[in-house]
């Protein structure tokens, strides 16, 4: 895959930062310097959400010994003390110690110091997307801070003071704005064609029919996969739809609404509960039982972790694509050929879903059912590495260096020593992510989704 | 008396101890009240609680992990907060003062223990202090009261440790002085800087788990907040 | 006023009502005798004086009930339930801090079941119970308006009061009436102990007509102080009107006291200038004759500042009186200076009912009977801007946040100031010993009385001298012991104490003589503390116990008993021995011509 790499030089000259900005649309900036709208966008935040506590409890608790610095694969790239997450996190915490506690007030009027200054700013701009997000350092931290958390907040705070990823912004803007309602821009008409079109490939392939049903009301599953897989991992729906099929599960896509995709999780949690209502009301739509997400580690956890905090009596269960395989295949429902995938296959864990342990096990059983090689990387499951492009990251071709030589640059090692010649994993972030890797790193690794080897060896 | 038991008797510790203890049950409080507040707005109220026990216990004994990533630091925090505890509530000469103070007491461990802990103690705390000061991550995240306090933990360990040892030339009740200072400054600042995780720690793991329930509308009343009533468009 | 004034004033009522129950805990843990500067000399102190006070202000309760419902004053009634909350409130102080001056405060319901026909307090405990009860019934219906209390039942209770409001308020009146007198009955029963200038055999009546114009300008005060707290407008001739029938109470009291003193030739003792006098003149003239000038002239009595400045006057005047007569002028065998804990409760129960009743203000229709007067909470604006109010000030959690942090540091500083030490580690506090100043005659207060008694030291010395026929034996007859080749200790250095016996052992001389550090071992074999030492027979051999001896005994007697014991057991022996029993009294040594004082009278009476 074509990847579009910028220089540094020309990224600066439209930003000070290593992404580009999305300046709000005009006219709509509350107050005029950035200062100020920092800390009301802070404040609004504070007053309306579920932050203040935990502002307040981590700023008096961190002990900032630093141990989170060896878990984290920014720092252990760069060597950079600005990289290490306790101190990204002590930006933000230093902001609200300052302005919105009494001691920080009562500091700031006689000191005077430690105010927030524009180059403030720009640092936390730049540290909080240095983060992929992955929330490695959590499980390292001894009081149990959520780094990550605090860099959603940030990132969060940046959004609302007018500080957002371009990227990030024209994707949502499109899904909740925009004609077609997806990340992806797909129009309807192109997505029922594209389906046809996995129907007949799928039929050629395996020489049997097996539908993408559309608008089926009172199916038990609505599908929702990263809306992105229709146009680049058509092999992994495939292997979606096969199981599907084979495990005699009711299931549709939605005609509305059928994009998992959920950047607000990056990075705004309007923009997050706006996209799982879409998600909510399309599942009602078609007076479903369940939402089915694919083969994506953000959308699973944005699904399964604010469908049902958003949702409230509405809520419906949340379900991965992953954990409904592994079922079927126990339940004797599928039946996979073990002689098919004879190539060395490892398999990457993506940050969102594995990292509180939700899907660790299901995948390797799954994989371990039928693929003959199976190695594991060191270290895997809930604390494995990230790829280097979560937190929306990948969806920012400029910052393809950062992620090559920083981000991602542990992962390719991990990979390398693997000796893997197949990784898969199932996310569409993780395998954009790693197949750049892979070519900036020249290693001749193919980079697959969990169904695109389920597909090659399913027996319909 | 000497100045250093007046100091150790006296109204001064009364009100330390009464910051001291008082300011961290009402930090422990508070915080819980929060945490509550929040968690009656959250639109999701289920917990992993078994999960987030369990992690909190595995990091109060945290032995199968000391060798795992940074081992020498670890084991030097470990034996660091191990002596500081033990010297602190078992020692028997704390055990009196407290037993004076409010007439409640338990059993003490032996001497020659305790020396040993707070010795090794007084190493594993040298060694953080070196950390902070050399390693360039840690130097970075630090502020002046992380030095501070940490130089007046080691003050507090050395002299008590000193004062205890027959080859000491240094004055018993210059030393003893030193020491109960030190530890009056420790406990009065106990419940504003970061020490205030000895009490908080059971919390944190919860609150980090509460803060990512999300109350519902949250984000659209910030929109209100900031945009008026119109909002804004993405 | 602005908010932030309103918390700040909040805050030091708050301060002073926790430090008043970190005394409290004080006082109900160890005692009044631990707790206060009372005794049984000097029962009457602080408590007793503000209680007067409280009911005196009190007054304003009965009368507007009175006024309204029994003279059909209509007009009066926007007024009458702050009325009947400041009596509430002035009669639960008076409650509450009756408990912390009953020296067994658990047994305050016991006036109910024995009946103790001759006591004045018999009928003040009936009185106050059974008025505090009607008050409680009158305040009531304004608690039941609230949104809370919509349920039918609570509505059934509302309507009942609702009628039985006159029977209450007569009820009210006539209980009233008895024993804001009755409080005044109790000076009639120890004339002796009250000033002549305030004494007076009317002094129930006295007490009653006071109340009243305290209790009517207390309320015009409170008027204008809701006014600045609320920034409502106050009823200026509503509160004219108080006054001008709080001026017929206030010439009645100032006739019937003069008249009464004028008739009972005491009138001249006001001008003896004696400190006691200028009090007097000044609680007359400024806080009676000066109002009741001020309040007879239509003009003044309408303006705001003359109606303040008199109800200012006013209450100072009665205050004053209650407070001249309980507390600074009142007899009392020794000086009586109140403890801190006591100061800290007197102020702490005003204080928290100063909270409540701007609680009851502030959510309930108390001012205005359709709807209570809110104070618009500072809510957020928007949009918001910064800085940002801390902790949502108005949340409950900012709230408890914000009064958890004060109470923190008044409950450290209590700790820290009241001597709780003594007592929570089981001994009597330590009552040292001042070293003698003199050698001839030395002063020893030995009763903690503030009243000393000579010791004729040189009388002592040279008598045992003359006996033993050597003054250096003659010295360590008394002078023993401690410090070796030291013959001239004095009595204080090991009698530390003057009731308690004193360790003697000197830790800081041994470690000295021993080598500083090094010698820890040479008695700490085991660990370092006083348990586990060696024992002082181990190294000092003489100290061993000889035959017939009791083994050393590092606990010096207290200084009591050593210096008595010098002398009182041959005292009483020779009184029997020589059948002269004056030798063994009190006076014999404690001479009486150089202290006359009615104590040492009483003593010597016996």
């Amino acid at each position: 895959m074509a990847v579009q790499s910028q220089t540094p030089s020309k990224t600066s000259a439209r930003s000070p930062y290593f992404y580009h900005v999305e300046p709000p649309p005009a006219g709509e900036q509350t107050a005029d310097g950035r200062v100020e709208r920092f800390l009301n966008a802070f404040a609004a935040i504070l007053r309306f959400s579920n932050y203040r506590f935990l502002m307040d409890l981590y700023a008096r608790a961190s002990a900032k010994c630093g141990r989170c610095a060896v878990s984290c694969q920014v720092y252990q790239a760069t060597q950079d003390p600005q990289d290490v997450p306790c101190y990204r996190t002590n930006l933000l915490l230093d902001v609200y110690w300052r302005y919105f506690t009494n001691a920080g007030q009562w500091r700031g009027r006689l000191l005077g110091d430690s105010s927030l200054s524009e180059q403030k700013i720009d640092e936390m701009a730049q540290a909080f997307y240095r983060c992929t997000a992955c929330r490695r350092c959590t499980l390292e931290c001894p009081l149990g801070i959520d780094h990550g958390l605090v860099a959603h907040l940030g990132r969060y705070i940046l959004s609302e003071a007018g500080i957002a990823p371009k990227g990030l912004v024209i994707s949502v803007r499109e899904q909740l704005e925009g004609k077609t309602g997806n990340t992806s821009a797909i129009p309807l008409p192109a997505l029922l064609d594209n389906l046809e079109f996995l129907q007949d490939e799928l039929e050629e392939l395996k020489g049997v029919s097996v539908s993408f049903p559309v608008d089926q009301e009172g199916a038990e599953y609505i599908f929702f996969p990263a809306v992105s897989d229709y146009l680049m991992e058509a092999d992994t729906l495939m292997g979606n739809a096969a199981v599907l099929q084979a495990a005699g599960v009711s299931w549709t896509i939605g005609s509305q609404y059928f994009d998992g995709i959920n950047y607000g999780l990056f990075y705004n949690d309007w923009v997050l509960e706006r996209i799982i209502q879409k998600l909510i009301t399309e599942a009602h739509r078609l007076k479903v039982q369940k939402i089915l997400i694919g083969e994506c580690g953000h959308a699973a956890r944005s699904a399964r972790q604010f469908v049902p905090a958003f949702a409230g009596e509405r809520s419906l269960p949340v379900v991965s694509i992953l954990e409904l395989t592994w079922q079927a295949v126990k339940d004797g429902r599928i039946h996979l050929d073990p002689t098919i995938v004879s190539e060395r296959v490892t398999y990457h864990d993506p940050c969102n879903i594995a990292r509180s342990g939700w899907i660790v096990e299901q995948p390797r059983q799954l994989l371990r059912s039928f693929v003959r090689d199976f190695v594991e990387m060191r270290p895997h499951g809930r604390e494995n590495y990230c790829c280097g492009g979560g937190g929306g990251l990948v969806s920012l071709d400029e910052t393809h260096d950062f992620r090559m030589q920083v981000s991602g640059r542990t992962k390719a090692e991990q990979i390398r020593a693997s000796g893997a010649q197949i990784v898969a994993t199932p996310c569409a972030n993780c395998k954009k992510q790693l197949r750049e890797l892979m070519d900036y790193y020249q290693l001749p690794v193919q980079i697959v989704g969990v169904h695109d080897l389920v597909l090659r060896a399913i027996q319909l | 008396m000497p100045t250093w038991m007046l100091i150790a008797k006296g109204a001064a510790l009364r009100f330390t101890l009464g910051i001291c203890a008082l300011g961290l049950l009402r930090l422990l409080l508070l915080t819980a009240l929060d945490m509550f507040a929040a968690l009656r707005r959250a639109g999701d109220r289920r917990l992993p609680l078994g999960q987030i026990a369990r992690q909190t216990l595995s990091w109060v004994a945290p032995l199968a992990r000391l060798h795992r990533s940074r081992p020498a630091y670890s084991f030097a925090s470990f034996v660091f907060h191990l002596g500081i505890l033990f010297a602190g509530f078992f020692l028997v000469n704390h055990l009196d003062i407290l037993k004076d103070l409010l007439g409640i007491s338990w059993p003490s461990l032996p001497k020659p223990a305790l020396d040993a802990l707070t010795l090794a103690a007084i190493i594993g705390g040298a060694y953080l202090l070196l950390y902070r000061l050399y390693a360039a991550s840690s130097r970075r995240l630090s502020k002046l009261s992380d030095y501070l306090l940490l130089v007046v933990i080691l003050n507090i360990l050395l002299s008590g440790y000193i004062a205890g040892r027959p080859w000491n030339s240094i004055p018993y009740d210059s030393l003893m002085l030193f020491h109960t200072l030190n530890g009056i400054a420790l406990l009065l600042v106990m419940p504003f800087t970061k020490i205030a995780h000895c009490v908080l720690y059971p919390l944190i793991r919860l609150g980090s788990e509460i803060a990512w329930h999300f109350p519902p509308r949250g984000g659209e009343q910030v929109i209100h907040a900031l945009y008026g009533p119109e909002g804004r468009k993405i | 006023m602005a908010a932030q004034y309103r918390n700040w004033i909040k805050d030091g009522l708050w301060a002073l009502a926790i430090a008043g129950m970190a005394a409290a805990v004080l006082r109900f843990t160890f005692g009044l005798g631990a707790s206060t500067g009372l005794n049984d000399t000097t029962p009457w102190g602080l408590w007793i004086a503000f209680k007067l006070c409280f009911v005196a202000l009190s007054g304003g309760g009965f009368t507007l009930a009175a006024m309204v419902y029994v003279f059909h004053l209509e007009s009066f009634r926007p007024i009458l339930r702050r009325a009947i909350l400041l009596a509430l409130l002035g009669y639960g102080s008076f409650i509450v801090s009756l408990l912390f001056d009953l020296g067994l405060p658990w047994h305050i319901y016991m006036p109910i079941i024995h009946w103790q026909h001759h006591s004045v307090m018999f009928e003040i405990a009936w009185c106050v119970m059974l008025y505090f009860t009607v008050l409680t019934l009158e305040f009531a219906p304004v608690i039941l308006e609230h949104d809370w209390f919509r349920h039918p039942i609570f509505q059934m209770i509302y309507r009942a009061l609702h009628v039985a409001v006159i029977p209450l308020v007569i009820t009210g009146i006539v209980l009233s009436t008895l024993h804001q007198s009755s409080l005044g009955a109790l000076i009639l029963i120890m004339p002796h102990r009250v000033h002549p200038l305030w004494y007076s055999p009317w002094i129930p009546v006295l007490f009653f007509i006071s109340a009243i114009a305290a209790g009517l300008m207390a309320l015009v005060l409170e008027g204008f102080l809701v006014e600045r707290w609320l920034g409502s407008q106050v009823k200026l001739d509503l509160l004219e009107r108080l006054g001008k029938v709080a001026a017929f109470a206030l010439a009645l009291y100032l006739a019937l006291r003069l008249g009464d003193l004028w008739a009972r030739g005491t009138l001249p003792a006001a001008l003896d200038g004696s400190w006691q006098s200028l009090l007097f003149g000044a609680e007359v003239l400024i806080g009676g004759l000066l109002p009741l000038t001020l309040l007879t002239s239509r003009k003044i009595r309408q303006t705001r500042e003359g109606l303040l400045t008199s109800a200012l006057l006013i209450v100072a005047g009665v205050v004053s009186q209650r407070m001249s007569l309980s507390l600074f002028t009142m007899w009392r065998p020794a000086p009586y200076l109140p403890s801190l804990a006591e100061i800290l409760i007197a102020l702490g129960v005003p204080a928290a009912a100063a909270l409540i009743y701007l609680f009851f203000v502030e959510n309930l229709a108390v001012l205005d009977e359709k709807a209570p007067l809110k104070i618009a909470p500072a809510r957020v604006q928007l949009p918001m801007t910064w800085p940002f109010p801390f902790a949502e000030r108005n949340s409950l959690n900012g709230i408890i946040a914000h009064r958890s942090g004060l109470a923190v540091g008044i409950i450290a500083v209590m700790l820290a100031v009241l001597p709780i030490q003594t007592a929570a580690s089981g001994a009597l506090p330590l009552n040292l010993v001042q070293p003698a100043r003199g050698w001839r005659i030395l002063w020893i207060d030995g009763n903690r009385a503030k009243y000393q008694v000579e010791f004729a030291h040189a009388e002592h010395q040279e008598r045992l001298a003359k006996e033993m026929g050597s003054s250096e034996e003659a010295c360590q007859t008394c002078h023993h012991l401690n410090l070796p080749q030291d013959e001239a200790t004095a009595c204080w250095q090991c009698h530390r104490d003057y009731l308690q016996a004193v360790n003697i052992f000197d830790h800081t001389r041994h470690q000295q003589i021993l080598g500083g550090n090094a010698a820890c071992q040479e008695c700490h074999t085991v660990e370092h503390t006083r348990r586990s030492a060696a024992a002082c027979q181990e190294c000092h051999e003489t100290m061993s116990p000889k035959e017939g001896q009791a083994a050393f005994n590092p606990m010096a007697p207290a200084y009591l008993d050593a210096m008595h014991g010098l002398c009182q057991d041959c005292h009483a022996q020779q009184a029997a021995a020589q059948n002269r029993p004056e030798l063994a009294l009190c006076k014999t040594c404690h001479s009486l011509q150089e202290n006359p004082s009615e104590l040492q009278a009483a003593i010597r009476n016996e």
